[in-house]
């Protein structure tokens, strides 16, 4: 998927920053620009904006997608003030931007549990879920939670299974759901060195561990987002969701206006459109805010809060610490 | 008397000065005193930041190996939303975190306040030696903003503040109703006062408050005196017109007695007395008379008084007195709706009658004295004309003063009249009539 993406270098209204833009889109043909830099797919968001600008007809919206590093390498060199909107996935990276002061307040007061500061805003939900390929692995399905999964994987009843899984020095969410993992359960080291007995391979994007697990060469993936997983059920019959009664991750994918935004109300329209009932119905489902109320089977969903203890993650000595403790654990050989 | 000011109003503004000053005093050691609490709070929580971070140091062979613990963190972000900064130091060395952190100035203080990328905000520096005894100083820095904190303090006060407001507007409620309760027999005295007639001098029986009694006996006592002094009047008026009246027409019988028996060189000296014997006489009669309207101005009677029939009855009355001297009175113009005043009636038709007879004195015989009344922006006026010689320019400002007289006539007549306009808000006005004679304009208030 991610070799789909061309990489373009386009040098914007900026002073010295070059942003690498993995794609440029534009929709609706009015003639106010409103620019959005995100981490989405296009065709996620595509919908929603199309939805903006058929009730806001004056509106164009030039989306500009980047990965998540890109942007908080872009925000902090100084952004231009064409760009009017900031959404990532990369929770971490975009409270640690707001807490550091480069966004500005937003115009409406939403719910505490969806905005910090009201500078940030939560837009959608990214559940996390575990797969495996039911031919590989029949007996999986009966898996409640992590710890069973690690007793079931730690003896000698099954053996040099192909494990994968988010490798968290090169993937940002992978880095993320890992600390998180760990906050939420100290025996995800335990797990980890369970896996680690088996083939395990570490991997760059949820899309290519889904292949991998369609195609057999993984029997299970951990951590994948499931909005990816989903449409890929249909022609994948051997593919199954592992959902855990213990807890089910879910990362926010976020927002905020940068301070020196120079269309900031039509961005505030934008946020306010999206978290609309309107907006939300545009997503698809798996993603919409109220997915967490939602009875989907598995454990309560617990999104990252949206929290500036975010930024302890994204520590230099804290990484460190992290992952001397995951060299030891998992690249002994 | 126009009164300037009032006790309430007075109150009132003393009141909400105070008030003012009061709710701002409030508000400002109560935002003071709040945010002084919320500011230690804040300062405990961000020390257990740094205490843990600091707890959590292990001396590695090359560096120091600490944790940013994420709960510690979690735990500062709930308590308020408020960005959170921290910095790790190795004596002067950033091992981590935001490298522009501002310092304590003095080494011994660990909170301070500092403004910090624009906002104001708190911090909080903890250290320990590296190992005992060392020189080398693990330090670690936690800074939280304080916008929502002092916005918390401003609230609280604010409500504080409003609070003390309400009571005291409460409480000046409550004193208004206490004060008109308290002032309650005040005013009923006053309204007995308002009520009472003139010539009512009886004491105020009225059962008063013993902050009041004072006022009471000192107005009683004036009272008393009042009435003594009119029943001393009174009597002395009774008393003057009997001693004085009675000898002076004892003289002037005898003198006409006389004036028929004594031979005809000494005639003239008894008709020279007998003149003068009428002087006195009526000089004594508007003596009394002056005296008698001082007592009725003091009584203050009033009702609704036709000053046209007034004229007509007066002229009536002075008709034999006209025809004696061969006048001719003249009445014109006194039947009209319009020539009701309020006034004294007994005073009115004294100083009419003063102001016709004067007339009747001045004309020479088989000449008019002519009386009119008019109506004129709000005023009555009763006109009087003679044929008479006039008065001196010289004499008009002296006309009213008692103590002169011109021609023989006695001078109080038109004193008596002038006393009469004024206690009525009129005047007398005297002039020379074109052709001879003199004109006399008497104008009184309708109300």
């Amino acid at each position: 998927m991610r070799s789909l993406v061309c990489y373009v270098l386009i040098l914007l209204s900026l002073e010295s920053y070059a942003l690498e833009i993995e794609g440029e889109f534009l929709v609706g043909q009015g003639s106010d620009e409103l620019t959005v830099i995100g981490t989405s797919d296009f065709s996620r968001v595509q919908p929603v904006f199309a939805g903006f600008v058929g009730s806001h007809r004056e509106v164009r919206i030039h989306y500009l997608q980047m990965s998540s590093r890109e942007i908080d390498a872009a925000v902090r060199a100084g952004l231009s003030s064409d760009i009017d909107l900031v959404m990532s996935s990369a929770v971490d990276l975009q409270v640690r931007l707001v807490n550091d002061g480069y966004a500005q307040q937003l115009d409406a007061r939403f719910d505490q549990r969806l905005t910090w500061r009201n500078e940030l805003i939560q837009l959608a939900v990214e559940p996390v879920v575990t797969i495996f390929n039911r031919a590989r692995f029949p007996n999986l399905g009966t898996v409640n939670s992590r710890r069973e999964l690690a007793h079931k994987l730690d003896g000698n009843e099954v053996k040099n299974l192909q494990i994968t899984m988010y490798d968290p020095a090169i993937s940002g969410v992978g880095y993320l759901l890992s600390r998180q993992d760990l906050i939420q359960d100290e025996h995800f080291w335990q797990l980890l060195e369970v896996l680690e007995q088996h083939d395990f391979r570490l991997n760059c994007c949820s899309g290519d561990m889904i292949d991998q697990v369609v195609s057999g060469q993984s029997t299970l993936a951990y951590n994948v987002l499931e909005s990816y997983v989903l449409p890929r059920l249909a022609n994948a019959p051997e593919l199954e969701i592992l959902r855990f009664d213990d807890y089910q991750l879910a990362i926010p994918r976020t927002a905020f206006v940068p301070k020196q935004a120079n269309d900031a109300d039509l961005a505030n329209a934008l946020v306010n459109y999206f978290v609309s009932e309107d907006g939300q119905k545009r997503l698809v489902p798996s993603v919409r805010l109220d997915v967490v109320q939602s009875n989907r089977g598995g454990g309560p969903i617990k999104p990252i809060r949206i929290t500036p203890a975010l930024i302890v993650h994204l520590d230099e000595s804290n990484r460190r610490r992290f992952f001397s403790r995951w060299d030891a654990v998992v690249n002994t050989p | 008397m126009d009164s300037g000011w009032s006790i309430r109003g007075r109150l009132f503004s003393l009141w909400l000065l105070m008030l003012i000053v009061v709710s701002l005093a409030v508000y400002w050691s109560t935002n003071a005193v709040v945010e002084r609490s919320l500011r230690e709070g804040q300062d405990r929580n961000l020390q257990a930041v740094a205490q843990v971070i600091l707890d959590s140091a292990v001396k590695t062979d090359a560096t120091i190996d600490f944790e940013l613990p994420y709960q510690a963190f979690e735990v500062l972000a709930y308590s308020a939303p408020e960005r959170i900064y921290y910095a790790v130091f190795l004596d002067s060395e950033i091992l981590s975190g935001y490298d522009d952190l501002p310092l304590s100035e003095s080494p011994e203080q660990s909170s301070y306040g500092e403004i910090y990328r624009g906002e104001s905000t708190r911090f909080y520096v903890a250290g320990k030696p590296i190992r005992p005894g060392s020189n080398e100083q693990f330090r670690v820095v936690i800074g939280q903003t304080e916008t929502s904190y002092q916005k918390q303090s401003s609230t609280i006060a604010a409500w504080i503040a409003f609070a003390v407001l309400a009571s005291f507007a409460l409480l000046a409620l409550w004193a208004e109703l206490s004060l008109r309760h308290a002032l309650k027999p005040v005013v009923a005295i006053e309204k007995d006062l308002i009520a009472r007639p003139a010539d009512d001098f009886s004491p105020i029986e009225r059962r008063v408050p013993s902050e009041v009694v004072r006022l009471v006996q000192t107005l009683n006592r004036i009272f008393d005196q009042h009435r003594g002094l009119l029943q001393e009047n009174r009597a002395f008026i009774a008393e003057a017109t009997h001693q004085i009246k009675t000898p002076i027409a004892a003289i002037l019988m005898r003198a006409e007695l006389l004036e028929r028996e004594v031979e005809d060189g000494s005639r003239s000296a008894v008709k020279d007395l007998i003149i003068r014997a009428r002087y006195a006489s009526k000089l004594a009669t508007q003596l009394l008379m002056r005296a008698t309207l001082t007592y009725r101005e003091v009584l203050g009677a009033r009702d609704q008084v036709d000053i046209g029939a007034l004229v007509a009855g007066i002229l009536r009355a002075l008709d034999p007195v006209a025809e004696i001297k061969d006048v001719g009175l003249v009445g014109n113009n006194l039947e009209s709706a319009e020539f009701i005043i309020f006034g004294d009636r007994i005073a009115l038709r004294e100083g009419i009658t003063c102001l016709i007879d004067n007339a009747i004195d001045y004309a020479p015989s088989l000449t008019d004295v002519e009386v009119s009344v008019r109506h004129d922006g709000g005023r009555v006026c009763v006109t009087v004309m003679d044929s008479g010689p006039g008065i001196d320019q010289q004499e008009l400002g002296r006309a009213f003063d008692t103590t002169k007289r011109s021609g023989g006539h006695a001078g109080l007549g038109l004193s008596i009249v002038e006393k009469v306009a004024a206690s009525h808000r009129g005047e007398l006005m005297i002039s020379n009539r074109e052709g001879g004679g003199t004109r006399c304009d008497l104008w009184f208030a309708t109300s």
